[in-house]
């Protein structure tokens, strides 16, 4: 099964994306604060 | 290589969803560093913890941790982003690429925040981290722009090789690529008949076929001389001297110069069908 290239950069910036607000609530449980 | 085969055409939902997953690591580890950096300039900009020393600055809490994971994570992140873009092609083979900006650039602007727009209080400007946050932007904006140049150029080319099999078949003209102006090749000298008269030779491979050229004309005057005084009768014994040994004398001379490269084979089959044919008229 394929997925055409501009779905493939839809997810990408979607993994980007959901990349930064993991890593903002990683950071947080990390420090306590979150 | 899969990323050859596969650059162009659409990638796996696997392949995607991977590179996706990977992305997401990679960011979340920029993300770890970013808000590990904020947290110890929050402090004065220097922490320590552990060892047998009472340090004046513990760290804040978390930020070891996210530190070790941010880096250390940035690595296994990286390969994995590469590992999925690479089978997918051009430009999600580069993607881990970009986490070096995206980290420079991140951490520039802690620096630059920090110094500049949010200094602690009373401390106005603070140049010691407005200079890094310069210096921080600049490493990683001068890559990004180096990358996205390079996009940029590979995709025209291969924009301009599809247009160029597709324009030949149209009976178009591609547009020639971007980059260095290759030479214009002069044009080869012509072989054997165009060589002597032309111009003085310049080169041993010249010089050698312009002397071809005079004894091929020797040759066939011989022949036509003897063509007309002997009413173009021709022996065995012709072959051991006259006309005829000459035009075998040439034959060495052409595998002589194949030999050492002077004449391309091309060249060659050309000057010795020259010959046969004079040697046919002999016989």
């Amino acid at each position: 099964m394929t997925i055409p290239r501009r779905g493939t950069w839809l997810l990408v910036i979607a993994g980007a994306g959901g990349g930064i607000w993991l890593g903002i609530r990683l950071f947080g449980w990390l420090s306590g604060t979150g | 290589m899969r990323a050859a085969d596969r650059s162009g055409s659409d990638p796996r939902l696997t392949d995607a969803i991977g590179l996706a997953l990977a992305v997401a690591a990679m960011a979340a580890c920029v993300t770890l560093v970013f808000l590990g950096m904020r947290a110890v300039m929050d402090v004065g900009g220097a922490c320590a913890d552990g060892g047998p020393y009472v340090s004046a600055q513990p760290c804040p809490d978390g930020v070891a941790a996210a530190m070790f994971l941010g880096i250390f994570g940035l690595f296994g992140s990286g390969a994995l982003v590469w590992r999925y873009g690479s089978r997918i092609g051009e430009p999600f083979e580069s993607l881990p690429f970009l986490a070096w900006p995206a980290l420079f650039c991140s951490l520039g602007w802690n620096f630059l925040e920090y110094g500049l727009f949010a200094p602690p209080e009373g401390a106005g400007i603070v140049w010691s981290w407005l200079i890094p946050g310069i210096l921080f932007e600049l490493m990683g904006l001068v890559p990004l722009w180096g990358w996205i140049v390079a996009m940029r150029y590979a995709r025209s080319a291969g924009s301009a090789g599809s247009a160029g099999s597709a324009g030949s078949a149209a009976g178009t003209v591609a547009k020639p690529l971007p980059g260095p102006r290759q030479p214009t090749r002069p044009p080869r000298p012509s072989t054997v008949a165009a060589a002597p008269a032309a111009r003085k030779p310049t080169t041993a491979r010249e010089a050698a076929l312009s002397g071809l050229a005079a004894s091929f004309g020797a040759a066939a005057t011989l022949t036509a001389a003897q063509a007309k005084l002997g009413g173009g009768r021709a022996g065995a014994d012709d072959l051991e001297g006259g006309p005829a040994a000459a035009l075998v004398d040439r034959l060495e001379k052409l595998a002589h110069l194949r030999e050492e490269g002077l004449l391309e084979d091309r060249e060659y089959e050309a000057a010795k069908s020259v010959v046969l044919h004079e040697l046919d008229a002999l016989a």
